[in-house]
């Protein structure tokens, strides 16, 4: 055991792998904070580069850049309301009205600071529960998975906005999008109107892209073009500590979530973001700041996505399950170096783990050091005029999108969406639930289908272990809570209002 | 499209060479495509370009390069799903053989296994409970129409079970990573799958192997039975394999510079090592035994597909 | 006509519509159906329609509660909050957003022709025209730094072919 702690410290504490890891988490944060090109293409390409270097230090180059990116996401989130990654579109509803009040420094800060800090408590996470969480993941069959969505759903209700209705009917819009493609069960197109590239369905990144960059573009055409710079007094103005001490909770909780659902394969950071921000809204005080330029919203998406970070190793190691597509890819580099990820690996290559989990804690602070520099270079950039800056983003949009599956039906799909989304606006359907709902209808239906050919068409596929009792438990917690708040506060808000015939 | 730079007088390769992988990242696929890439460029002289353009179990990327250009500056790993499943399975927009055969680089031997946790200790365990209660079993693949769905069909047919489509119930999910989540989780009675991502959880424990499908014994499993030991030697056609093809009537000159780089990849001590630690075997064949061998898998695809009525309408 | 000018009672009924074309026209023509389907809950056609159901149930519930809150002077009547600042006119705020909703699309259109580097430049300049911006120069300079720096980076660093079209030659 000492033996390889020692082989494993001088393993890691070569100025190589140090090196490495930084060029990694720099690698990745520039990727993620590019909208559309995502931590999988940043690791996809530097995957061959690790054949030739030793086990550790590819392992790590590549775990750089997927936590540089899961970062990395935020910056365009909240300069570009583009989500740089799709974990990153939580960040969006109050990193970009932040930026658009001037405020964009505020923001990226706390997004780095509650990165920094759920990265860090996901690697502790890691290290310490690897094999009491691994379990967790062997309990999820179908079944399990279908009650856990359920109760993720339920999220929708909570960044629903202030109608209700028309955030279910949004979230309705992204479960019948989401249909599109060939089916799991039969195989049989639908929607697809002969398509072959929409067999696969439409690819996420396009559409959250289009959903929220696109409208934020054509709006401002809505708009004077202004002369003069307004200066915000916020503008440049650093996070204070105070702020900071306010947003703890938020963060460890965050975090938190993160850390569970990340070890649970196929989650993923979007839902821990989501379920983040919504626990964060429904415990504030002030729930209605919440999507309008709130730094503690901020703070709980990106401690949500970036509590995944560390967790989704842990089946990863202890199982040998990828959970995502990027730990799927690290497993690949494993193999190539004739290492074989899940429990032998403890037993045999056990100098190898504990130099990854050694290196691993320091993946935080080289994210810290790189997220001071991007944001030094980039706060300024929300400063840019709106009629250079709006169309800079399209122009990136359109590329990152591109290199998503190196396809132009996928900036087709970006810009209808765009339109779509647009018209959405109009509407005033919140886009939020939409997302949640495009993301998490797949493996929902899924999930239920599977259960349902397991049990032979029986619903009591749905209560037959104690992780699906548990989640039904807090599905119906979770909706009560929701009522209560919409029910409570309602009374408050009512006003006699003349019905609105606003201009549209 | 595009506009032809020189004639024959120029070398090919003169520019780098695009491979495509019809499969996203994060796969074997994946996998195999970048260790071809990066391993075959010395000896092609030119850098290989890995692009990926996943889509429909692989159709969309043979499409692509289907119609892509015959200038040899852009070829597909051809894998079983794209050439022989999926064409036998359901409507593709191209033809299996309507394109340049370049060659076998390797075969992905397949493995049959169980949850440790189920009662099934042997192949004939699983066969029996299929015989007694007919509809009761299931088995996982990573996808409708795929070769591990096919299998477990076929096994059942094989061993004389009536109506095999209907004696165990097939659960897809998607991609092969859910399946084997699916199966150590107990959810699922059995499976067949690629080595490569069961290897590890057969020798963890979690997984009991019961049967391999290629002729001999596999090294990192000694101790399971193959198909042909236990009498079904017919299904051996269960096994994947990749090989380098372009689009239809690719110019000479990449043709036979691919069968070159492909003759030095055989010895290619480098590329071996990775394909073997990948769970793979390496096998190197010529563009014409490479043809011979697609058409035989897809043939075999075909009439199996016809036999079960598993046809994708 | 009343009833149209509550906004509240369109987007209701829009959805409704919206959920109608789907559940009705959309999925018996775009979904294919296997010839046996064991279990009805498996069938593929079976959560889109429930989609579409939903749809067009809160649809209604939104039309509804408009149409009792008009009738009882908007008391029921949910406020939303209003994030759509606009500050020109109707009519020419319509007719920009419409002219960059066609910019954006026609350069979507060329980019296999044209080449995504080309196209760029020039859907960036005519957007930043529209937009109102005069520096002429500076519009200039970004239109051609932009599209090359990306260029360069996607294809040397990333190794993602973009599409050249008509530019391939000057490559």
């Amino acid at each position: 055991m000492f033996e390889n702690f020692t082989d494993a410290f001088a393993n890691v504490w070569s100025i190589d792998t140090v090196v490495v890891l930084f060029l990694g988490v720099a690698i990745g944060t520039v990727v993620g904070a590019i909208p559309g090109m995502t931590s999988v293409l940043g690791v996809a390409l530097a995957l061959p580069f690790t054949f030739t270097m030793s086990p550790v230090m590819g392992i790590l180059l590549l775990l750089g850049i997927y936590k540089g990116g899961m970062y990395g996401g935020s910056i365009a989130a909240i300069i570009a309301r583009a989500p740089g990654t799709p974990a990153a579109s939580c960040t969006i509803l109050d990193g970009a009205p932040m930026a658009q009040k001037g405020e964009a420094r505020r923001a990226l800060e706390m997004a780095l600071y509650a990165s920094c800090i759920a990265d860090f408590i996901s690697n502790l996470a890691l290290i310490v529960f690897a094999g009491w969480l691994a379990s967790l993941a062997l309990a999820f069959g179908p079944a399990e998975y279908f009650t856990l969505i359920i109760f993720s759903l339920t999220v929708a209700a909570g960044v629903a906005g202030d109608d209700l209705l028309r955030g279910l009917a949004s979230a309705a819009l992204g479960l019948m999008v989401a249909t599109i493609g060939l089916d799991l069960i039969y195989g049989t197109e639908r929607m697809v109107f002969g398509i072959t590239e929409l067999m696969e369905g439409l690819n996420f990144v396009p559409v959250l892209i289009g959903l929220f960059a696109i409208p934020e573009i054509l709006k401002q055409f809505t708009k004077r073009q202004s002369m003069a710079i307004e200066i915000n007094p916020l503008a440049g103005k650093s996070v204070n500590f105070a702020e900071f001490r306010r947003c703890l909770k938020t963060i460890f909780r965050g975090s938190l979530i993160g850390v569970v659902l990340g070890a649970i394969p196929g989650i993923g950071g979007i839902t821990a973001a989501f379920l983040s921000y919504s626990e964060a809204k429904r415990t504030s005080p002030n729930p209605e700041v919440f999507g309008t330029g709130e730094i503690e919203g901020v703070a709980a998406a990106e401690s949500g996505n970036n509590g995944t970070a560390g967790a989704t190793l842990i089946p990863l190691l202890a199982l040998g399950i990828p959970g995502d597509v990027v730990t799927a890819v690290i497993l690949g580099a494993f193999m190539i170096h004739g290492l074989r990820p899940g429990p032998i690996m403890f037993q045999e290559n056990l100098d190898v783990i504990l130099a990854l989990f050694m290196a691993i804690m320091l993946s935080s602070l080289f994210l810290f050091v790189v997220g001071k520099i991007c944001i030094r270079l980039f706060s300024r950039i929300a400063e840019i005029p709106a009629g250079i800056l709006s169309p800079a983003i399209l122009v990136l949009c359109v590329f990152g999108v591109y290199s998503v599956n190196n396809s132009t039906l996928d900036i087709f799909v970006m810009v209808a969406m765009g339109f779509a989304g647009y018209l959405m606006a109009l509407m005033r359907l919140p886009p939020a639930p939409f997302l949640i709902a495009f993301v998490l209808g797949p493996p929902f239906e899924d999930a239920f289908r599977q259960s349902m050919l397991l049990s032979h068409g029986s619903p009591s596929a749905f209560f037959g272990s104690a992780v699906n009792w548990v989640f039904w438990i807090l599905t119906i917690l979770s909706l009560t809570m929701v009522a209560r708040q919409r029910f409570s506060s309602a009374p408050m808000k009512r006003q006699s209002s003349v019905p609105e015939t606003k201009q549209e | 499209m595009g506009i032809v730079v020189g004639s024959a007088a120029a070398e090919y390769p003169e520019k780098p060479v695009t491979l495509v992988a019809a499969f996203g990242p994060g796969g074997t696929s994946d996998v195999t495509t970048r260790v071809l890439a990066i391993n075959a460029a010395p000896h092609l002289g030119q850098p290989v370009v890995v692009v990926n353009k996943a889509g429909a179990g692989g159709v969309v990327g043979a499409n692509f390069v289907h119609s892509a250009a015959p200038d040899g500056y852009t070829i597909l790993l051809g894998r079983v799903a794209t050439h022989a499943v999926a064409p036998a399975v359901k409507n593709v927009p191209y033809k299996f053989d309507d394109f340049t055969f370049l060659g076998l680089i390797e075969k992905n031997p397949f493995v049959c296994v169980t949850s440790t946790d189920k009662p099934y200790k042997s192949l004939a365990d699983v066969i029996a409970a299929a015989k007694a209660s007919p509809g009761k079993l299931s088995f996982g693949s990573p996808g409708v129409g795929t070769l591990p769905h096919l299998m477990g069909v076929m096994i059942l047919d094989e061993a004389g079970v009536s109506d095999a489509g209907k004696a165990a119930v097939h659960v897809p999910f998607k991609g092969e990573g859910k399946a084997v989540l699916a199966i150590l989780a107990g959810k699922i009675d059995y499976m067949c799958a690629n080595l490569a991502p069961t290897i590890g959880h057969i020798q963890a424990g979690r997984l009991r192997p019961l049967m391999t499908t290629m002729p001999e014994r596999l090294s990192a499993i000694p101790d399971v039975p193959t198909s042909r030991e236990l009498g079904y030697p017919k299904l051996e056609v269960a096994v994947g394999w990749s090989a380098i093809v372009g689009p239809p009537k690719m110019e000479e000159g990449a043709t036979k510079k691919w069968a070159e780089v492909l003759q030095k990849l055989k010895d290619d001590k480098s590329w071996i090592s990775m394909t073997k630690k990948l769970g793979s075997i390496p096998v190197v064949l010529s563009p014409e035994e490479t043809k011979e061998f697609v058409t035989e898998s897809y043939k075999t695809m075909d009439a199996l597909v016809t036999k079960l009525d598993l046809r994708i309408k | 006509m009343y009833l149209l000018h509550n906004s509240h009672i369109r987007v209701g009924a829009s959805l409704v519509l919206l959920g109608a074309i789907w559940t009705f026209f959309m999925l018996p023509s775009g979904v294919v159906l296997p010839a046996r389907v064991s279990i009805p809950t498996v069938a593929p056609d079976f959560w889109p329609t429930i989609c579409g159901y939903t749809l067009m149930v809160l649809g209604a519930a939104i039309a509804v509660r408009a149409w009792f809150g008009s009738k009882s002077g908007g008391q029921n009547d949910v406020q939303i909050t209003d994030t759509w600042d606009m500050d020109l006119p109707l009519r020419e705020a319509a007719t920009r957003v419409g002219a960059a909703g066609a910019i954006i699309l026609a350069y979507t259109l060329v980019i296999e022709t044209l080449g995504m580097p080309l196209a760029s430049s020039l859907a960036f300049i005519a957007l930043s025209f529209l937009a109102g911006e005069r520096r002429y120069v500076l519009v200039i300079s970004v239109s051609l730094f932009l599209p090359i720096i990306l260029f360069l980076f996607f294809t040397r660093a990333a190794s993602v072919p973009i599409p050249l079209g008509i530019t391939e030659a000057l490559v």
